[in-house]
Formats: C-alpha cells, sequence, structure tokens
C-alpha cells in the first residue's frame, strides 16, 4: 500500500475513536441498541469535524454480520469491505458530481432490489448540499418510506442549501467544531503511534490553526512530519506551516497604534516578503485587534479569548496606554475595508493603504469626556458672562434692547443678516422671498438697507412693485425693530467681454509672428506662416 | 535542461517537495499558493518528471520503497520530455478555459482517474488556476480530493487560499510560494542580451516578484514598451505632479482617458502602474527606502513633497473605484473619465 495521509490513515472505526462528538455518536448508539434508528438521517456541520467517518462507522454497525450493534467488529465481511470502500450494499455517492436528476432516478429503480448480503442497502450521499432542486425533489417520496432494507445517511457542510421538505423527513444531528485543547490531545497521542516528538507547544499551534477542523490539523501535522527528522523546534514548525508567529501580529498592532508608520511599512514588507497571504495576515489582524478590545473591556476575557494566559497578559501590556475608544475606532476602519482587500488585485497595496487609513485617525475622546468638557465650557461661559453682566450695570446704566442692534453694528454679518432677513420674509411671503434669493445686500447701515438685484429686468421690476415694497417695508421694520429706508438697485451690467477676448486672440497671435524663434524657423525651411492658431 | 534548479527562489517548497521524494512518501493532494507567475506550475510540472524519470525508476527502485528517489528529474528521458511538452497521457492538466474551470471539466476528470494510469508510475493532475473553479466544480472535485486512487497526485495552483472553498483548502497539504526577490529577477534578466542593465533593474522593479510578467515585459516586441507606457502613463495623465493636477486643463486629460480605454487588453495592468506610483509617493513620507519604481527617485522625492497624504489616499481610492466599476463590466471610457475627474478634484 503506498503512502497515506494522517487523516486517511488514523479515521476512526469505531464510535469511541469520534473525538468531540459525543452528543451524536451516543445518540446513534443509544438508538442501535434500542433498534430505533432512523431510516433517513442526516449530518451537518463545519469541515473536518467527522460528518463522513460517523456515516461510515454507522453503516458498518448497522451492516454487522452480528447485526445491527453499536460497536461493528471491524473483522467481518461486511465491515473490511466499507473500510476498503467496495461494499456491495454501502453505496457512498458524491452528491456534487452526481447532482443531476437523472442519477437520483437511477439510485429510485435500484432502490427496490434486496441487498446482496447484509441487513441494509445504505446509501451515503456526501456534499448533499450540491444536488438540484429537481434532484432533491425526486428524491422526497423515496426518502419519506423507503422500502424497510433502505437507509439513507447524507452529509454535509452546507445546511442552508438543503431544502426544508428534505430537511423535515430526516434526523438531522449537527457536528460541533472541535476545541484547541481535544485536538491537541488527539494529535499528541497520534505523535506517539507514528514515533515523532513534537512539542505541545507546536501541536497547540497546529490545533489553533485548524479552526476546529480535525482533517486541517491532521493536514497540518503530516506536513510538519513529514519535514522532519525526529524533532522539530517550535520556530521550524512555525516557518513550515506559514503561520504567522503572534509575535509578528503584536508588533505590527504595537506599530500601528503607536503611528510608527514607516516601522509598519518595513514589517508589511517583510511579511509579504516571506510569501504569507495578505488576505489572511488582514484577518488575523481584526481578530488581534478583537481581542485587544475585549481585554480592554476586561469583562469575561477567558471565555471571549481564545489564547493562553501569557498571551492575554501581554495583551493587557499593549492596551494599557490606549483608550477603549481609540480600539473601537481601528476596529471600525479595518472591519469596513475588508472588502477593498478581498477583492483587490494586488492585495499589498490594499493592505498598506488600509493601514494608512489607520494610522491617519485622530484619537476621539469618549462622549463622557466631552459632556464633562461642555459642562466645564458652559460653566466657564455662564461665569464671565454674569462677570460682564455685573461690569455692564455698574459702568452703563442705560439698558438696550437686547438682540436687535448687534446685527446692524456687524457689518461683517451683512450676509447672515441678509439670510436671517430672507428666511423671515420666505415665512410670510413665498414669492418676494424668491425673487430676493438673487438679490444681494450691498450696504447696511443703521437706517438703510441697499439691495443689489442681480437677476434680469423682471425680477428687479417685481420687487420694485408697490404691494410687494409694502410688504418688504413692513417685514422690515418687524426684524430691525424701527423704520428703515430700502433703495434697490439693478446689477450694473458687465460690458460685453467678447470683443475683448478676440482682441487678446489676435494680441497673442501679433506675438507668436513676432517671436524670433518663429521668425528664425521662418528662414531655415525658406517657408511662410500660413496659419496660426491658439490650443 | 529543466529541474528544480531552475527554479528562481523557492527554496522552502522545492526543500519540502525533495523530502517527498527522498522519502517516497507523497500526500495525494497539494496545493500551491502564491502570486502570479513565480513558478507554481512550473513546479508541479518538474514534481511530476521526478515522479516519473525513468532515471527514478528503474526496476530495483520500483520494489524497493526504501531507496530514496533521486531528487530532480533527469529532464531528457523520453518521460520527462513528453511532460515537459504537455504530451504525457497520465500528466493531466486542467487550465480555467474562458477564466472558468468548470464541473465538465471535473467530471471528466473523475472518469479518467477511476481507470488505471497508462505507464505512468504516479499519476499527477495539476489545476491550475484552481480559483478559478466554479462552486459546483469545486464542489464535483472534493470526494476525489479526499481519497483519490492510488498512485495519483492531485497539484492545485491558487493566489490564495482565501479564494478557495474551505473544504477544498483543507484537503490539501498546503505549500506557500514567496514572491521572487528583486534580486534574482535582476540577475535573471541580465542574463538576457537584449536587456541593458538599466532596463533590467526598471522592469525587475516593475514586475513586482512576478517572474512571468517580466517575461511578458521583456519579450522583444515589448522590450522598451512597457518603460515608455509607465512614463507615458504618469507623465500623461498628470500624475507626475499631482498637486498641480487641478490646474490642468480637464480636456487633455479626458483626452487621455479616451486613449487607455482603447486600450482594453492592457488596462488593469496600466491602472496598476498608476496605482504603484502613487503608493510610492504615500510611501516616500514615511520609509523611503520601500518604494517600487526605484530608478525614478528623485521625481518621486519631488512629487512626493508637493502634495499631502490624505489627497493622495483619495486619489488611489478613485482608481480603485474605477477597477471595480470596469470589472462589474462598466462603460470603460465612462469610469476612466469619472476617475480622472475625480483625480483632478480633491
Amino acid at each position: 500500500m503506498s503512502y497515506l495521509v494522517l487523516a486517511r490513515k488514523y479515521r476512526p472505526q469505531t464510535f469511541d475513536e469520534i473525538v468531540m462528538q459525543g452528543h451524536i455518536t451516543r445518540t446513534l448508539t443509544n438508538a442501535i441498541r434500542s433498534n430505533r434508528v432512523a431510516h433517513a438521517i442526516l449530518f451537518s456541520g463545519p469541515r473536518g469535524t467527522g460528518k463522513t467517518t460517523v456515516a461510515r462507522v454507522l453503516a458498518k454497525a448497522m451492516n454487522c454480520k452480528e447485526g445491527p450493534i453499536p460497536v461493528p467488529c471491524n473483522v467481518c465481511r461486511s465491515c473490511m469491505e466499507i473500510t476498503t470502500g467496495n461494499a456491495v450494499d454501502v453505496f457512498e455517492i458524491d452528491g456534487a458530481s452526481n447532482n443531476s436528476v437523472d442519477q437520483v432516478r437511477e439510485l429510485r429503480e435500484n432502490v427496490k432490489y434486496m441487498p446482496a448480503h447484509s441487513l441494509y442497502k445504505i446509501y451515503v450521499i456526501d456534499e448533499v448540499h450540491m444536488l438540484s432542486l429537481a434532484a432533491f425533489n425526486a428524491l422526497l417520496k423515496t426518502l419519506e418510506e423507503p422500502p424497510s432494507h433502505v437507509m439513507f445517511i447524507f452529509a454535509t457542510t452546507e445546511l442552508h442549501k438543503i431544502p426544508v421538505t428534505i430537511l423535515s423527513r430526516c434526523q438531522h444531528h449537527d457536528f460541533r467544531r472541535i476545541d484547541v485543547e481535544s485536538i491537541s490531545k488527539y494529535l499528541e497521542t497520534i505523535c506517539s503511534k507514528e514515533s515523532v516528538d513534537i512539542a505541545i507547544e507546536s501541536l497547540r499551534l497546529i490545533a489553533h490553526e485548524a479552526g476546529g477542523s480535525m482533517r486541517d490539523a491532521l493536514s497540518l501535522l503530516d506536513q510538519v512530519m513529514t519535514c522532519s527528522d525526529g524533532t522539530l523546534s517550535h520556530d521550524q514548525v512555525l516557518e513550515l506551516l506559514g503561520v504567522l508567529d503572534r509575535k509578528i501580529i503584536f508588533d505590527l498592532s504595537t506599530a500601528i497604534v503607536s503611528k510608527d508608520t514607516s516601522g509598519m511599512l518595513d514589517m508589511v514588507e517583510e511579511i509579504y516578503a516571506s510569501g504569507h497571504d495578505m488576505k489572511k495576515l488582514y484577518q488575523d489582524l481584526i481578530e488581534h485587534f478583537r481581542n485587544l478590545l475585549i481585554v480592554k473591556m476586561g469583562d469575561k476575557i477567558d471565555r471571549l479569548v481564545n489564547l493562553s494566559a501569557d498571551e492575554v497578559g501581554s495583551m493587557v501590556e499593549q492596551v494599557k496606554d490606549i483608550s477603549e475608544i481609540f480600539l473601537n475606532q481601528v476596529f471600525n476602519i479595518l472591519f469596513e475595508e475588508e472588502s477593498a482587500i478581498r477583492f483587490a488585485i494586488q492585495p499589498k497595496l490594499a493592505l498598506e493603504m488600509i493601514l494608512m487609513k489607520v494610522v491617519q485617525i485622530e484619537p476621539a475622546l469618549s462622549i463622557d469626556v466631552l459632556i464633562e468638557k461642555l459642562d466645564n465650557l458652559r460653566k466657564e461661559i455662564q461665569g464671565t458672562v454674569d462677570q460682564k453682566k455685573n461690569l455692564k450695570k455698574n459702568s452703563n446704566p442705560i439698558k438696550k434692547k437686547p438682540g436687535l442692534d448687534p446685527p446692524l453694528k456687524d457689518n461683517i454679518n451683512v450676509d447672515n443678516t441678509w439670510k436671517k432677513l430672507r428666511n423671515v420674509i420666505s415665512e410670510k411671503n413665498p414669492s418676494l422671498a424668491a425673487f430676493l434669493k438673487k438679490c444681494t445686500l450691498t450696504k447696511l447701515t443703521g437706517e438703510s438697507l441697499e439691495i443689489e438685484a442681480n437677476g434680469n429686468d423682471f425680477n428687479l421690476r417685481m420687487i420694485q412693485r408697490r404691494k410687494n415694497m409694502r410688504i418688504f417695508e413692513s417685514i422690515c421694520r418687524d426684524f430691525f425693530g424701527k423704520e428703515m429706508h430700502l433703495s434697490i438697485k439693478a446689477k450694473p451690467s458687465k460690458p460685453d467681454e467678447r470683443p475683448r477676448k478676440k482682441d487678446k486672440t489676435n494680441d497673442s497671435k501679433q506675438k507668436a509672428i513676432q517671436h524670433p524663434l518663429v521668425a528664425d524657423a521662418v528662414e531655415i525651411f525658406n517657408g511662410k506662416v500660413v496659419d496660426i492658431r491658439i490650443l | 535542461m529543466r529541474g528544480f534548479e531552475s527554479i528562481l527562489d523557492q527554496k522552502q517548497p522545492i526543500r519540502i517537495l525533495t523530502t517527498f521524494l527522498h522519502r517516497r512518501a507523497m500526500p495525494h493532494a497539494l496545493l500551491f499558493t502564491g502570486i502570479e507567475g513565480v513558478g507554481k506550475r512550473m513546479t508541479a510540472m518538474v514534481f511530476a518528471m521526478a515522479c516519473n524519470c525513468t532515471e527514478n525508476i528503474t526496476n530495483k527502485k520500483e520494489h524497493d520503497t526504501k531507496i530514496p528517489l533521486q531528487q530532480s528529474p533527469c529532464g531528457c528521458c523520453n518521460t520527462c520530455r513528453r511532460i515537459e511538452s504537455e504530451r504525457h497521457p497520465d500528466v493531466i492538466l486542467i487550465k480555467p478555459v474562458r477564466a472558468v474551470i468548470r464541473i465538465a471539466q471535473i467530471r471528466s476528470l473523475c472518469q479518467t482517474l477511476a481507470l488505471k494510469p497508462y505507464e505512468a508510475r504516479t499519476r499527477v493532475v495539476i489545476i491550475s488556476d484552481a480559483q478559478a473553479m466554479n462552486p459546483e466544480a469545486g464542489n464535483a472535485l472534493l470526494k476525489i480530493l479526499e481519497e483519490p486512487p492510488a498512485h495519483t497526485i492531485l497539484i492545485l495552483t491558487a493566489t490564495q487560499t482565501t479564494d478557495l472553498l474551505p473544504t477544498v483548502v483543507s484537503r490539501c497539504l498546503h505549500i506557500r510560494f514567496q514572491p521572487i526577490s528583486r534580486k534574482s529577477l535582476e540577475t535573471f534578466l541580465a542574463k538576457s542580451d537584449a536587456l541593458s542593465d538599466e532596463d533590467a533593474v526598471i522592469i525587475a522593479s516593475m514586475a513586482n516578484g512576478s517572474l512571468s510578467k517580466a517575461l511578458s515585459m521583456i519579450k522583444p516586441a515589448n522590450l522598451k514598451y512597457w518603460i515608455n507606457q509607465r512614463k507615458w502613463l504618469i507623465h500623461d495623465s498628470g500624475l507626475d505632479a499631482p498637486a498641480s493636477l487641478s490646474s490642468r486643463p480637464v480636456a487633455s486629460l479626458l483626452a487621455f482617458a479616451e486613449r487607455l480605454s482603447k486600450n482594453k487588453k492592457n488596462l488593469p495592468d496600466f491602472l496598476e502602474v498608476m496605482k504603484i506610483w502613487l503608493r510610492d509617493l504615500v510611501i516616500w513620507k514615511f520609509n523611503p527606502k520601500l518604494i517600487i519604481n526605484k530608478d525614478l527617485t528623485q521625481k518621486i522625492q519631488y512629487a512626493s513633497q508637493q502634495i499631502d497624504l490624505e489627497s493622495l489616499i483619495s486619489k488611489i481610492k478613485a482608481i480603485e473605484v474605477a477597477e471595480k466599476d470596469i470589472r462589474a463590466n462598466a462603460n470603460t471610457r465612462l469610469a476612466l473619465e469619472v476617475m480622472f475627474l475625480r483625480l483632478v478634484t480633491n
């Protein structure tokens, strides 16, 4: 037999060997014991958690020579055949490549024949989510009431693609992700079986990288084992797996929060040059900032952050001087820009630009602090105002009407006053306000307003109508609190610009002709100037 | 002839592969990732040659699994030459057809693999640009990828693992390829006669770690083309002085956009050149030694001083938006014109 990868070599052959899926294996063994196994079972869950494996073990348990038993003997003809994958009564169908309705029809044709030598005829359809809708529907009747000698086992990673009509006809088992602890323990037993010596730290790293999938973990372990000669140091493992050392992520995030742009760019370059996936780096970075944020909030760190105690310790150290708000800002930007890096042709370039943006963040103040500051400011202002009032009362007993004079006095505020006045007018007489919109207030003194009408003649005449003027005056009286003199003028029209432009072009043409270079060129080539164009 | 030594850089992947050969323990599914043109497919080919080289499988070695295989193929035996010219019946190469690998290709592969190999000791299936597989094709590959028949190795090449189905990645042994260092590219390019040393430096920096890109740039027809193109792109788009871009006549920029839109084939590369130039201007402010267009240092310094960071980033964003629109089948010329209008206004 040629070389087998670990994931295939150590595929569990009994229910007991399956890691972390106790809730499923227990249910199934109990069902077998009490002879209550459903005729259609659906397994769903993330990749590499044991769906196909459980399906095969279940098939063995049902078809074993000793009748359905919880622990298959693994020596009888049926068990052996299933292990080697050439059983006559267990059909392992690849749902993804046999996904059309014709193939399901063929299956239905064969269902009615009795099994060759075992108790049950078992159909295992892997990747069942890829069946076409027609294929699913063609299966419905058979699935609901199959002949007594038939069993269906489905396995899929994408439960949401299965029609509800199929779901309701199946007994559904959901596989869990396998936690880091269980994976590393299992890896350890395999290492001892293979007599390879790998540090527990490295195994934990592998388990962490696997993301809850045993097959991923075993593939990684395989890779490490093929390249080792007996023992392996942690650094070698890191290099082999191409896992970003946690330290690099730490350093990079420190550079980001301390705004060391040049150092940050250096690091990105270095990571890129060693062939790391920029998108992976970005995901790691997001995860790191998420962890930092949780550590900063300091609540339920153990449960929410899946890291060792020293790492949490160094994270606490890292976030000591950083505000929660700032971390939140960084996290937000990283999150928002995720799509940019996902679709980038050159992820490195995109990553650099996103990090640039992050570095540009001005740390915002928390709302509490802002309110406090505003409060202080208000108190200060009130204090000074009170003081002023007191002062004024003492020095200047004459009381002025408040609120009316300032706009008159302040010439800088002419535009503002004009806007306010127009707002008042638009409330009372919208049509007049519309005409006035095209005018500007050119001069504002204590007792007169000078207004320039910019629009066409019509505009001016409409404003100067007696009725409108009266309304205008009365509004002004209310607004300024006294009688105002209004003078409305038309804007002096500009002299036509066109002739001047023509002059200008003529002028530059003349200049071009007289230019010494042109004269020289004419002389050298013995030619004449035909046309002059301005570009 | 070709062997592992003809592949630039990539010491780590080659070390892993030669260990496999040495121990005669091949995993059944390999995934090569790395940017375009770093030699993933070529390495896969050489690996296929090494597995099947007649030097390697004399009768004695065939049966005694203890004897390690020779680590590099001879490259001149019958098998090696047939594999190299893609005429070997047991080295199957699957490529995207019109940018997609479809389920039909995978189905026919499954059928072929169900039969025994014609003559090879180790049948090798190379699926290049595996990220081009559509979901149906990817799923159809899963079963065969997990448990292929004996004497069969599947090698997938892709730019990034994140572009593939996670269920595909989890079934493969993953080997990363690094971008080729600028120095190796330079020495490689300097060997070809048609190129002066200076041009070699420029092209090495423009290729950005990709050998295939560099090679396409030095084809006789293309020689000087890319250097001139870069000059044209940076100069005529007004990006050589981005600070005074707003004072340039918009009409000339729109005319430039029109000319750009005519060259549909190279457009993505053109936009990339412009983006890299702007990126250099940004980077110069912080870490001058990391710029990509090293030969233009002076120009970069001058231009970078003229303009602030924020507007540079917004300009890059404008180009990115245009790239995205063009990918989404927008009218190329319109997208480019809008891009230039955005570049002008800050």
